[in-house]
Protein backbone atom coordinates (compact mmCIF):
# COMPACT_ATOMS: atom_id res chain seq x y z
CA UNK A 1 0.00 0.00 0.00
CA UNK A 2 1.36 3.37 -0.95
CA UNK A 3 1.52 6.22 1.49
CA UNK A 4 -1.42 8.63 1.47
CA UNK A 5 -0.68 12.17 0.37
CA UNK A 6 -2.79 15.24 1.02
CA UNK A 7 -3.21 18.36 -1.07
CA UNK A 8 -4.57 21.42 0.70
CA UNK A 9 -7.21 23.37 -1.25
CA UNK A 10 -7.36 26.92 0.08
CA UNK A 11 -9.38 29.99 -0.81
CA UNK A 12 -8.74 33.33 0.85
CA UNK A 13 -11.08 36.21 1.61
CA UNK A 14 -9.46 39.53 2.33
CA UNK A 15 -10.96 42.72 3.68
CA UNK A 16 -8.97 45.87 2.93
CA UNK A 17 -9.83 49.34 4.16
CA UNK A 18 -9.94 51.69 1.18
CA UNK A 19 -8.41 55.14 1.54
CA UNK A 20 -10.88 58.01 1.71
CA UNK A 21 -11.51 61.02 3.92
CA UNK A 22 -15.19 60.34 4.48
CA UNK A 23 -17.13 57.11 4.94
CA UNK A 24 -18.63 55.12 2.08
CA UNK A 25 -22.26 56.25 2.48
CA UNK A 26 -22.07 59.39 4.67
CA UNK A 27 -19.85 62.41 5.27
CA UNK A 28 -18.45 61.27 8.63
CA UNK A 29 -14.66 61.18 8.91
CA UNK A 30 -12.96 57.80 8.49
CA UNK A 31 -10.61 58.55 11.39
CA UNK A 32 -11.18 55.55 13.66
CA UNK A 33 -8.67 56.81 16.23
CA UNK A 34 -10.98 59.67 17.22
CA UNK A 35 -12.71 59.49 20.64
CA UNK A 36 -15.40 56.79 20.62
CA UNK A 37 -18.63 57.59 18.77
CA UNK A 38 -17.61 61.06 17.62
CA UNK A 39 -17.54 60.19 13.90
CA UNK A 40 -21.13 58.99 13.67
CA UNK A 41 -24.31 60.30 12.05
CA UNK A 42 -27.85 59.03 11.40
CA UNK A 43 -26.67 57.25 8.20
CA UNK A 44 -23.86 55.15 9.64
CA UNK A 45 -25.96 54.56 12.77
CA UNK A 46 -28.87 53.34 10.68
CA UNK A 47 -31.40 55.72 12.22
CA UNK A 48 -34.84 55.69 10.61
CA UNK A 49 -35.25 58.02 7.64
CA UNK A 50 -31.56 58.28 6.82
CA UNK A 51 -30.36 57.53 3.30
CA UNK A 52 -26.97 56.25 2.10
CA UNK A 53 -25.13 58.47 -0.39
CA UNK A 54 -22.27 56.73 -2.20
CA UNK A 55 -18.79 58.28 -2.07
CA UNK A 56 -17.34 58.91 -5.56
CA UNK A 57 -13.77 58.41 -4.39
CA UNK A 58 -14.56 55.04 -2.80
CA UNK A 59 -15.83 53.83 -6.18
CA UNK A 60 -12.56 54.93 -7.80
CA UNK A 61 -10.49 53.33 -5.05
CA UNK A 62 -12.39 50.08 -5.64
CA UNK A 63 -11.64 50.36 -9.36
CA UNK A 64 -7.93 50.99 -8.69
CA UNK A 65 -7.67 48.08 -6.25
CA UNK A 66 -9.46 45.84 -8.76
CA UNK A 67 -7.11 46.88 -11.57
CA UNK A 68 -4.15 46.13 -9.30
CA UNK A 69 -5.47 42.54 -9.14
CA UNK A 70 -5.88 42.33 -12.93
CA UNK A 71 -9.67 42.48 -12.59
CA UNK A 72 -12.00 44.05 -15.13
CA UNK A 73 -14.52 46.72 -14.11
CA UNK A 74 -18.19 45.88 -14.46
CA UNK A 75 -20.27 48.58 -16.21
CA UNK A 76 -23.13 47.94 -13.80
CA UNK A 77 -22.94 46.81 -10.19
CA UNK A 78 -25.40 46.74 -7.35
CA UNK A 79 -25.59 47.02 -3.57
CA UNK A 80 -27.39 44.56 -1.32
CA UNK A 81 -28.46 44.34 2.29
CA UNK A 82 -26.83 41.43 4.05
CA UNK A 83 -28.95 40.89 7.12
CA UNK A 84 -27.68 39.68 10.45
CA UNK A 85 -27.96 40.72 14.05
CA UNK A 86 -24.88 41.74 15.93
CA UNK A 87 -24.31 44.79 18.13
CA UNK A 88 -21.49 46.10 15.92
CA UNK A 89 -23.97 46.42 13.05
CA UNK A 90 -26.41 49.20 13.95
CA UNK A 91 -28.75 48.84 10.96
CA UNK A 92 -29.20 45.09 11.35
CA UNK A 93 -27.79 44.72 7.86
CA UNK A 94 -24.53 45.43 6.10
CA UNK A 95 -24.58 47.15 2.72
CA UNK A 96 -22.43 45.06 0.40
CA UNK A 97 -22.02 44.40 -3.32
CA UNK A 98 -21.82 40.69 -2.60
CA UNK A 99 -23.95 39.51 -5.54
CA UNK A 100 -23.11 41.94 -8.36
CA UNK A 101 -19.63 43.29 -7.58
CA UNK A 102 -17.81 46.24 -9.12
CA UNK A 103 -15.11 44.00 -10.67
CA UNK A 104 -14.94 40.85 -12.73
CA UNK A 105 -12.30 38.18 -12.07
CA UNK A 106 -8.54 38.72 -11.95
CA UNK A 107 -5.41 37.02 -10.66
CA UNK A 108 -2.20 37.38 -8.66
CA UNK A 109 0.98 35.45 -9.46
CA UNK A 110 2.86 33.52 -6.77
CA UNK A 111 5.59 30.88 -6.73
CA UNK A 112 4.64 27.27 -6.05
CA UNK A 113 6.76 24.87 -4.00
CA UNK A 114 8.95 24.17 -7.05
CA UNK A 115 9.59 27.87 -7.60
CA UNK A 116 7.41 28.10 -10.71
CA UNK A 117 5.02 30.99 -11.23
CA UNK A 118 1.37 30.12 -10.78
CA UNK A 119 -1.77 32.18 -10.93
CA UNK A 120 -4.07 32.51 -7.93
CA UNK A 121 -7.34 33.52 -9.52
CA UNK A 122 -9.27 36.35 -7.89
CA UNK A 123 -12.99 35.64 -8.17
CA UNK A 124 -13.93 39.28 -7.67
CA UNK A 125 -13.53 42.39 -5.54
CA UNK A 126 -16.58 44.13 -4.12
CA UNK A 127 -17.30 47.25 -2.11
CA UNK A 128 -18.94 47.16 1.29
CA UNK A 129 -19.10 49.00 4.58
CA UNK A 130 -17.22 48.07 7.73
CA UNK A 131 -18.98 47.54 11.07
CA UNK A 132 -18.38 49.18 14.46
CA UNK A 133 -15.89 47.86 16.98
CA UNK A 134 -16.65 46.06 20.22
CA UNK A 135 -14.56 46.57 23.32
CA UNK A 136 -14.73 44.51 26.42
CA UNK A 137 -13.65 47.21 28.82
CA UNK A 138 -14.75 50.82 29.23
CA UNK A 139 -12.87 53.74 27.68
CA UNK A 140 -10.86 54.34 30.82
CA UNK A 141 -9.65 50.74 30.79
CA UNK A 142 -11.64 49.61 33.81
CA UNK A 143 -13.31 46.29 33.30
CA UNK A 144 -16.97 46.34 34.00
CA UNK A 145 -18.98 43.24 34.62
CA UNK A 146 -18.07 40.40 32.33
CA UNK A 147 -21.55 40.58 30.87
CA UNK A 148 -21.12 43.99 29.19
CA UNK A 149 -19.50 44.99 25.90
CA UNK A 150 -18.85 48.57 24.73
CA UNK A 151 -19.54 49.63 21.17
CA UNK A 152 -17.74 52.34 19.22
CA UNK A 153 -19.32 53.06 15.82
CA UNK A 154 -16.53 55.27 14.45
CA UNK A 155 -15.56 52.40 12.15
CA UNK A 156 -19.16 51.75 11.11
CA UNK A 157 -19.51 52.71 7.44
CA UNK A 158 -15.81 53.05 6.66
CA UNK A 159 -15.19 51.71 3.14
CA UNK A 160 -13.93 48.17 2.57
CA UNK A 161 -12.97 46.12 -0.43
CA UNK A 162 -13.60 42.42 -0.01
CA UNK A 163 -11.39 40.30 -2.25
CA UNK A 164 -12.39 36.69 -2.79
CA UNK A 165 -9.93 34.24 -4.33
CA UNK A 166 -10.65 30.97 -6.08
CA UNK A 167 -9.45 27.91 -4.11
CA UNK A 168 -6.11 27.93 -5.96
CA UNK A 169 -3.82 28.27 -2.95
CA UNK A 170 -2.03 25.03 -2.04
CA UNK A 171 0.03 25.94 1.03
CA UNK A 172 0.49 28.44 3.83
CA UNK A 173 3.56 29.78 2.00
CA UNK A 174 1.55 30.44 -1.16
CA UNK A 175 -1.13 32.13 0.95
CA UNK A 176 1.44 34.47 2.46
CA UNK A 177 2.96 35.31 -0.94
CA UNK A 178 -0.53 35.90 -2.35
CA UNK A 179 -1.52 38.37 0.35
CA UNK A 180 1.92 40.04 0.38
CA UNK A 181 1.93 40.60 -3.39
CA UNK A 182 -1.70 41.66 -3.33
CA UNK A 183 -1.08 44.16 -0.55
CA UNK A 184 1.94 45.64 -2.30
CA UNK A 185 -0.03 46.02 -5.54
CA UNK A 186 -2.98 47.67 -3.81
CA UNK A 187 -0.66 50.13 -2.06
CA UNK A 188 0.98 50.97 -5.40
CA UNK A 189 -2.44 51.60 -6.94
CA UNK A 190 -3.15 54.23 -4.28
CA UNK A 191 -6.41 52.54 -3.28
CA UNK A 192 -5.25 52.00 0.29
CA UNK A 193 -2.23 52.36 2.57
CA UNK A 194 -3.08 48.89 3.96
CA UNK A 195 -1.40 49.58 7.29
CA UNK A 196 -1.36 46.14 8.87
CA UNK A 197 -0.80 47.36 12.41
CA UNK A 198 -3.97 49.44 12.09
CA UNK A 199 -6.02 46.40 11.14
CA UNK A 200 -6.54 47.61 7.56
CA UNK A 201 -6.20 44.08 6.19
CA UNK A 202 -8.07 41.10 7.66
CA UNK A 203 -8.15 37.52 6.44
CA UNK A 204 -10.48 34.53 6.38
CA UNK A 205 -9.45 31.25 4.79
CA UNK A 206 -11.43 28.31 3.43
CA UNK A 207 -9.37 25.20 3.95
CA UNK A 208 -10.13 21.68 2.77
CA UNK A 209 -7.99 18.63 1.99
CA UNK A 210 -7.84 16.35 -0.99
CA UNK A 211 -6.49 12.89 -0.25
CA UNK A 212 -4.62 10.72 -2.78
CA UNK A 213 -7.13 7.92 -2.14
CA UNK A 214 -9.86 10.10 -3.67
CA UNK A 215 -11.42 11.36 -0.47
CA UNK A 216 -12.31 15.06 -0.23
CA UNK A 217 -12.57 16.70 3.18
CA UNK A 218 -15.32 19.22 3.80
CA UNK A 219 -14.58 22.94 3.60
CA UNK A 220 -13.73 24.64 6.88
CA UNK A 221 -13.89 28.42 7.13
CA UNK A 222 -11.24 29.85 9.43
CA UNK A 223 -11.88 33.39 10.63
CA UNK A 224 -10.22 36.10 12.63
CA UNK A 225 -6.68 36.41 11.21
CA UNK A 226 -5.30 39.94 11.34
CA UNK A 227 -1.69 39.51 10.26
CA UNK A 228 0.37 37.60 7.68
CA UNK A 229 1.81 35.53 10.52
CA UNK A 230 -1.64 34.68 11.87
CA UNK A 231 -2.83 33.68 8.38
CA UNK A 232 0.21 31.43 7.91
CA UNK A 233 -0.09 29.80 11.34
CA UNK A 234 -3.85 29.33 11.10
CA UNK A 235 -3.59 27.60 7.70
CA UNK A 236 -0.71 25.39 8.87
CA UNK A 237 -2.67 24.45 11.98
CA UNK A 238 -5.82 23.69 10.02
CA UNK A 239 -3.95 21.57 7.42
CA UNK A 240 -2.43 19.48 10.22
CA UNK A 241 -5.72 19.16 12.08
CA UNK A 242 -7.67 18.02 9.01
CA UNK A 243 -4.91 15.64 7.88
CA UNK A 244 -4.92 14.00 11.30
CA UNK A 245 -8.69 13.49 11.19
CA UNK A 246 -8.57 12.02 7.67
CA UNK A 247 -5.59 9.78 8.45
CA UNK A 248 -7.47 8.26 11.36
CA UNK A 249 -10.40 7.56 9.05
CA UNK A 250 -12.53 10.34 10.50
CA UNK A 251 -14.52 12.95 8.64
CA UNK A 252 -13.84 16.67 8.63
CA UNK A 253 -17.11 18.47 9.28
CA UNK A 254 -18.09 21.64 7.45
CA UNK A 255 -17.93 24.44 9.98
CA UNK A 256 -16.64 27.88 10.83
CA UNK A 257 -13.65 27.92 13.13
CA UNK A 258 -12.03 30.86 14.87
CA UNK A 259 -8.28 31.40 14.99
CA UNK A 260 -7.04 32.03 18.51
CA UNK A 261 -3.74 33.82 17.97
CA UNK A 262 -2.45 33.63 21.54
CA UNK A 263 -3.13 29.90 21.86
CA UNK A 264 -2.20 29.14 18.24
CA UNK A 265 -5.27 26.98 17.61
CA UNK A 266 -8.55 27.11 15.72
CA UNK A 267 -11.70 26.39 17.67
CA UNK A 268 -15.12 25.39 16.41
CA UNK A 269 -17.86 27.93 16.79
CA UNK A 270 -20.51 26.99 19.32
CA UNK A 271 -22.94 29.44 17.78
CA UNK A 272 -25.17 28.05 15.10
CA UNK A 273 -24.28 29.53 11.69
CA UNK A 274 -27.15 30.96 9.72
CA UNK A 275 -27.40 31.46 6.03
CA UNK A 276 -27.14 35.21 5.63
CA UNK A 277 -30.00 36.18 3.35
CA UNK A 278 -29.62 39.31 1.29
CA UNK A 279 -31.94 41.58 -0.69
CA UNK A 280 -31.26 44.44 -3.11
CA UNK A 281 -30.56 47.67 -1.19
CA UNK A 282 -33.62 49.70 -2.20
CA UNK A 283 -31.96 53.00 -1.28
CA UNK A 284 -29.08 52.61 -3.73
CA UNK A 285 -29.87 52.36 -7.45
CA UNK A 286 -27.40 50.51 -9.69
CA UNK A 287 -23.89 51.91 -9.97
CA UNK A 288 -23.03 52.57 -13.62
CA UNK A 289 -19.39 52.98 -14.62
CA UNK A 290 -18.69 54.22 -18.14
CA UNK A 291 -15.75 53.00 -20.21
CA UNK A 292 -14.55 56.58 -20.27
CA UNK A 293 -14.43 56.65 -16.45
CA UNK A 294 -12.59 53.31 -16.40
CA UNK A 295 -10.02 54.71 -18.86
CA UNK A 296 -9.50 57.82 -16.76
CA UNK A 297 -8.88 55.75 -13.64
CA UNK A 298 -6.69 53.25 -15.49
CA UNK A 299 -4.48 56.10 -16.65
CA UNK A 300 -3.62 56.69 -12.99
CA UNK A 301 -2.36 53.14 -12.44
CA UNK A 302 1.39 53.07 -11.94
CA UNK A 303 3.63 50.18 -12.99
CA UNK A 304 2.96 47.34 -10.54
CA UNK A 305 5.71 46.38 -8.06
CA UNK A 306 6.34 42.84 -9.31
CA UNK A 307 6.45 44.06 -12.91
CA UNK A 308 8.87 46.73 -11.80
CA UNK A 309 11.03 44.23 -9.92
CA UNK A 310 11.15 41.97 -13.00
CA UNK A 311 12.29 44.94 -15.06
CA UNK A 312 15.06 45.72 -12.55
CA UNK A 313 16.25 42.12 -12.84
CA UNK A 314 16.09 41.84 -16.63
CA UNK A 315 17.12 45.35 -17.69
CA UNK A 316 19.34 46.49 -14.82
CA UNK A 317 20.83 43.16 -13.74
CA UNK A 318 19.78 43.65 -10.15
CA UNK A 319 19.75 40.47 -8.05
CA UNK A 320 16.15 39.29 -7.54
CA UNK A 321 16.30 39.80 -3.80
CA UNK A 322 17.52 43.39 -4.16
CA UNK A 323 14.87 44.16 -6.80
CA UNK A 324 12.12 42.80 -4.54
CA UNK A 325 13.44 44.74 -1.61
CA UNK A 326 13.60 48.09 -3.41
CA UNK A 327 10.20 47.75 -5.08
CA UNK A 328 8.52 46.86 -1.77
CA UNK A 329 8.21 50.59 -1.08
CA UNK A 330 7.06 52.58 -4.11
CA UNK A 331 8.73 55.78 -2.94
CA UNK A 332 12.03 54.00 -2.40
CA UNK A 333 11.81 52.50 -5.89
CA UNK A 334 11.01 55.95 -7.32
CA UNK A 335 14.09 57.35 -5.55
CA UNK A 336 16.26 54.54 -6.88
CA UNK A 337 15.00 55.05 -10.42
CA UNK A 338 15.63 58.80 -10.31
CA UNK A 339 19.16 57.99 -9.19
CA UNK A 340 19.62 55.67 -12.19
CA UNK A 341 18.07 58.23 -14.52
CA UNK A 342 20.63 60.73 -13.27
CA UNK A 343 23.33 58.44 -14.60
CA UNK A 344 24.26 56.10 -11.74
CA UNK A 345 25.09 52.47 -12.41
CA UNK A 346 21.91 50.59 -11.33
CA UNK A 347 23.64 47.82 -9.38
CA UNK A 348 25.82 50.30 -7.49
CA UNK A 349 22.93 52.71 -6.93
CA UNK A 350 20.76 49.87 -5.57
CA UNK A 351 23.54 48.91 -3.20
CA UNK A 352 23.90 52.48 -1.92
CA UNK A 353 20.14 52.87 -1.49
CA UNK A 354 19.83 49.57 0.31
CA UNK A 355 22.71 50.10 2.69
CA UNK A 356 23.62 53.74 3.28
CA UNK A 357 20.34 55.49 2.45
CA UNK A 358 18.30 52.98 4.42
CA UNK A 359 20.67 53.12 7.38
CA UNK A 360 20.33 56.91 7.67
CA UNK A 361 16.55 56.68 7.11
CA UNK A 362 16.29 54.28 10.04
CA UNK A 363 18.65 56.25 12.26
CA UNK A 364 16.84 59.51 11.68
CA UNK A 365 13.34 58.01 11.35
CA UNK A 366 12.98 59.63 7.94
CA UNK A 367 10.74 58.75 5.03
CA UNK A 368 12.52 58.52 1.69
CA UNK A 369 10.35 61.39 0.40
CA UNK A 370 12.03 63.61 3.01
CA UNK A 371 15.55 62.29 2.57
CA UNK A 372 18.15 65.09 2.65
CA UNK A 373 20.19 63.82 -0.30
CA UNK A 374 18.34 64.01 -3.60
CA UNK A 375 18.65 61.02 -5.93
CA UNK A 376 20.53 63.23 -8.44
CA UNK A 377 23.14 64.17 -5.85
CA UNK A 378 23.49 60.55 -4.77
CA UNK A 379 23.99 59.57 -8.41
CA UNK A 380 26.88 62.06 -8.58
CA UNK A 381 28.49 60.53 -5.50
CA UNK A 382 28.00 56.97 -6.72
CA UNK A 383 29.68 57.90 -10.00
CA UNK A 384 32.68 59.50 -8.36
CA UNK A 385 33.25 56.34 -6.35
CA UNK A 386 32.68 54.28 -9.48
CA UNK A 387 35.27 56.29 -11.41
CA UNK A 388 37.78 55.86 -8.63
CA UNK A 389 37.86 59.54 -7.74
CA UNK A 390 36.78 58.57 -4.26
CA UNK A 391 37.38 55.29 -2.48
CA UNK A 392 34.35 53.45 -1.13
CA UNK A 393 35.36 54.47 2.37
CA UNK A 394 35.75 58.09 1.32
CA UNK A 395 32.40 57.89 -0.47
CA UNK A 396 30.74 56.79 2.74
CA UNK A 397 32.47 59.55 4.68
CA UNK A 398 31.21 62.07 2.15
CA UNK A 399 27.71 60.57 2.31
CA UNK A 400 27.58 60.82 6.10
CA UNK A 401 28.93 64.35 5.98
CA UNK A 402 26.25 65.35 3.47
CA UNK A 403 23.53 63.81 5.64
CA UNK A 404 24.77 65.58 8.75
CA UNK A 405 25.39 68.95 7.12
CA UNK A 406 22.87 69.02 4.33
CA UNK A 407 25.43 69.95 1.72
CA UNK A 408 26.55 68.82 -1.72
CA UNK A 409 29.35 66.44 -2.71
CA UNK A 410 31.91 69.14 -3.50
CA UNK A 411 31.49 70.89 -0.19
CA UNK A 412 31.69 67.62 1.72
CA UNK A 413 34.85 66.56 -0.13
CA UNK A 414 36.45 69.95 0.55
CA UNK A 415 35.52 70.07 4.22
CA UNK A 416 36.67 66.51 4.79
CA UNK A 417 40.07 67.42 3.32
CA UNK A 418 39.91 64.75 0.66
CA UNK A 419 42.11 65.43 -2.36
CA UNK A 420 39.76 64.39 -5.04
CA UNK A 421 41.09 62.85 -8.15
CA UNK A 422 44.17 61.70 -6.26
CA UNK A 423 43.81 58.25 -4.82
CA UNK A 424 45.81 58.22 -1.61
CA UNK A 425 45.64 57.24 2.04
CA UNK A 426 42.83 54.89 2.95
CA UNK A 427 41.59 54.78 -0.64
CA UNK A 428 44.96 53.61 -1.86
CA UNK A 429 45.24 51.08 0.98
CA UNK A 430 41.88 49.69 -0.03
CA UNK A 431 42.96 49.13 -3.62
CA UNK A 432 46.23 47.54 -2.57
CA UNK A 433 44.42 45.23 -0.21
CA UNK A 434 42.06 44.03 -2.92
CA UNK A 435 44.89 43.62 -5.47
CA UNK A 436 46.92 41.55 -3.01
CA UNK A 437 43.89 39.47 -2.12
CA UNK A 438 43.31 38.73 -5.80
CA UNK A 439 46.94 37.67 -6.37
CA UNK A 440 47.94 35.44 -3.43
CA UNK A 441 50.53 33.45 -5.42
CA UNK A 442 52.37 36.62 -6.51
CA UNK A 443 52.36 37.81 -2.92
CA UNK A 444 53.81 34.46 -1.76
CA UNK A 445 56.60 34.64 -4.31
CA UNK A 446 57.64 38.08 -3.11
CA UNK A 447 57.39 37.12 0.53
CA UNK A 448 59.54 34.04 0.06
CA UNK A 449 62.24 36.16 -1.63
CA UNK A 450 61.82 34.72 -5.14
CA UNK A 451 61.22 38.13 -6.73
CA UNK A 452 64.90 39.01 -6.92
CA UNK A 453 64.63 41.48 -9.78
CA UNK A 454 61.49 43.15 -8.35
CA UNK A 455 59.46 42.22 -11.45
CA UNK A 456 56.56 40.90 -9.44
CA UNK A 457 56.52 44.03 -7.33
CA UNK A 458 56.32 46.13 -10.50
CA UNK A 459 53.51 43.91 -11.72
CA UNK A 460 51.52 44.65 -8.54
CA UNK A 461 52.23 48.36 -8.85
CA UNK A 462 50.86 48.28 -12.35
CA UNK A 463 47.68 46.57 -11.20
CA UNK A 464 47.16 49.13 -8.44
CA UNK A 465 47.73 52.03 -10.83
CA UNK A 466 45.20 50.52 -13.19
CA UNK A 467 42.65 50.03 -10.37
CA UNK A 468 43.10 53.66 -9.30
CA UNK A 469 42.52 54.66 -12.91
CA UNK A 470 45.82 56.48 -12.92
CA UNK A 471 44.72 58.73 -10.07
CA UNK A 472 47.41 57.57 -7.62
CA UNK A 473 50.97 58.89 -7.48
CA UNK A 474 53.41 56.15 -8.66
CA UNK A 475 55.90 57.02 -5.91
CA UNK A 476 53.24 56.59 -3.20
CA UNK A 477 52.00 53.38 -4.76
CA UNK A 478 55.50 51.89 -4.78
CA UNK A 479 56.08 52.80 -1.15
CA UNK A 480 52.66 51.60 -0.01
CA UNK A 481 53.05 48.24 -1.77
CA UNK A 482 56.54 47.78 -0.41
CA UNK A 483 55.12 48.30 3.06
CA UNK A 484 52.16 46.02 2.44
CA UNK A 485 54.22 43.00 1.31
CA UNK A 486 56.72 43.21 4.16
CA UNK B 1 -42.53 26.41 1.83
CA UNK B 2 -43.81 26.10 5.39
CA UNK B 3 -41.53 26.75 8.32
CA UNK B 4 -41.37 24.39 11.28
CA UNK B 5 -41.59 25.80 14.78
CA UNK B 6 -37.95 24.83 15.18
CA UNK B 7 -36.96 27.02 12.23
CA UNK B 8 -39.03 29.89 13.58
CA UNK B 9 -37.29 29.45 16.90
CA UNK B 10 -33.91 29.69 15.13
CA UNK B 11 -34.99 32.98 13.57
CA UNK B 12 -36.15 34.19 16.99
CA UNK B 13 -32.79 33.37 18.53
CA UNK B 14 -31.02 35.13 15.68
CA UNK B 15 -33.20 38.16 16.48
CA UNK B 16 -32.32 37.84 20.17
CA UNK B 17 -35.91 37.00 21.07
CA UNK B 18 -36.86 34.41 23.67
CA UNK B 19 -40.29 33.00 22.89
CA UNK B 20 -42.47 30.98 25.20
CA UNK B 21 -44.00 27.79 23.79
CA UNK B 22 -47.24 29.65 23.28
CA UNK B 23 -45.62 32.63 21.58
CA UNK B 24 -43.64 30.32 19.33
CA UNK B 25 -46.83 28.59 18.32
CA UNK B 26 -48.48 31.92 17.45
CA UNK B 27 -45.41 33.20 15.59
CA UNK B 28 -45.13 30.00 13.54
CA UNK B 29 -48.77 30.21 12.50
CA UNK B 30 -48.47 33.93 11.71
CA UNK B 31 -45.35 33.57 9.56
CA UNK B 32 -46.75 30.56 7.72
CA UNK B 33 -49.96 32.45 6.92
CA UNK B 34 -47.83 35.19 5.43
CA UNK B 35 -45.83 32.68 3.40
CA UNK B 36 -49.09 31.25 2.09
CA UNK B 37 -49.93 34.65 0.64
CA UNK B 38 -46.53 34.77 -1.07
CA UNK B 39 -47.22 31.27 -2.39
CA UNK B 40 -50.11 32.65 -4.41
CA UNK B 41 -47.54 34.61 -6.49
CA UNK B 42 -46.30 31.30 -7.79
CA UNK B 43 -49.40 31.02 -9.92
CA UNK B 44 -48.12 33.86 -12.10
CA UNK B 45 -46.07 33.07 -15.18
CA UNK B 46 -42.86 35.10 -14.76
CA UNK B 47 -40.65 33.32 -17.28
CA UNK B 48 -39.64 36.42 -19.23
CA UNK B 49 -39.85 38.94 -16.40
CA UNK B 50 -36.61 40.54 -15.22
CA UNK B 51 -36.13 40.72 -11.45
CA UNK B 52 -37.57 44.03 -10.32
CA UNK B 53 -35.49 46.21 -8.01
CA UNK B 54 -36.23 49.80 -8.87
CA UNK B 55 -39.35 51.53 -10.06
CA UNK B 56 -37.47 53.93 -12.32
CA UNK B 57 -34.31 53.68 -14.36
CA UNK B 58 -32.21 55.40 -11.74
CA UNK B 59 -28.48 55.76 -11.48
CA UNK B 60 -26.70 55.69 -8.16
CA UNK B 61 -26.02 59.32 -7.22
CA UNK B 62 -22.47 59.98 -6.07
CA UNK B 63 -21.10 62.55 -3.68
CA UNK B 64 -17.68 64.13 -3.34
CA UNK B 65 -15.33 62.70 -0.71
CA UNK B 66 -15.71 65.58 1.74
CA UNK B 67 -15.88 65.28 5.52
CA UNK B 68 -18.79 67.04 7.13
CA UNK B 69 -19.14 66.10 10.78
CA UNK B 70 -22.63 65.51 12.12
CA UNK B 71 -23.25 68.38 14.56
CA UNK B 72 -24.94 66.47 17.36
CA UNK B 73 -23.37 63.07 17.96
CA UNK B 74 -24.36 63.38 21.62
CA UNK B 75 -28.00 63.26 20.60
CA UNK B 76 -27.37 60.00 18.75
CA UNK B 77 -25.64 58.58 21.80
CA UNK B 78 -28.66 59.43 23.91
CA UNK B 79 -31.02 57.60 21.58
CA UNK B 80 -29.90 54.67 23.69
CA UNK B 81 -30.55 54.25 27.39
CA UNK B 82 -27.47 52.10 27.71
CA UNK B 83 -24.54 54.46 27.49
CA UNK B 84 -21.32 54.63 29.50
CA UNK B 85 -19.21 57.70 28.81
CA UNK B 86 -19.06 57.90 25.03
CA UNK B 87 -19.73 54.20 24.52
CA UNK B 88 -22.91 52.28 23.88
CA UNK B 89 -23.33 49.35 26.23
CA UNK B 90 -24.63 45.99 25.02
CA UNK B 91 -24.92 42.60 26.66
CA UNK B 92 -21.72 40.70 26.13
CA UNK B 93 -22.25 38.06 23.47
CA UNK B 94 -18.70 37.40 22.41
CA UNK B 95 -17.57 33.84 22.58
CA UNK B 96 -14.50 33.10 24.62
ZN1 LIG C 1 -21.92 58.78 9.31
Amino acid sequence: MSELTFTPVIGIEIHIRLKSDSKIFCSCSTNTDAPANTNICPVCMGLPGSLPHLNHRVVEQGMLAGMALNCGIRPKSLFFRKSYFYPDLPKGHQISQCDLPITTSGYIEVHDSEGNLKKIRVHHLHLEEDVGSLHHSASDGRLEGADTSYVDYNRSGTPLAEIVSEPDVASAAEAVEYVTTLRRRVIYSGASDVELEKGMMRFDANVSMKCSDGRWGRKVEVKNMNSFKALERAIEYEIKRQKKIMLSGGEVIQETRHWNDSKGVTTGSRLKEFYRKFIVEPDLPPLYISQEWVNRVRARMPEMPDVRANRYVSEMNLPREVADFITDDKNLADYFESCVKAGANPVRAAHWVRTEVLRVMNEKQLKIQNFMITPEVLAGLVNRVDEGKLSTTQGKEVFDYMCANNCGVDEAVKNLGITEGGVAGSALDEIIKSVLAANPDVLNEIKSGLDKKGKKLKFLQGLVMKESKGQAKPQEVAEAIANAVK
Amino acid sequence: MKLTSEQVNDIAIESRLLLTEQELDGATRYINNFLDILDSFKELDLTDVEPFSFAEALECPLREDKVCAFPDTEAILHESEHVDGSYFKVPRIMEE
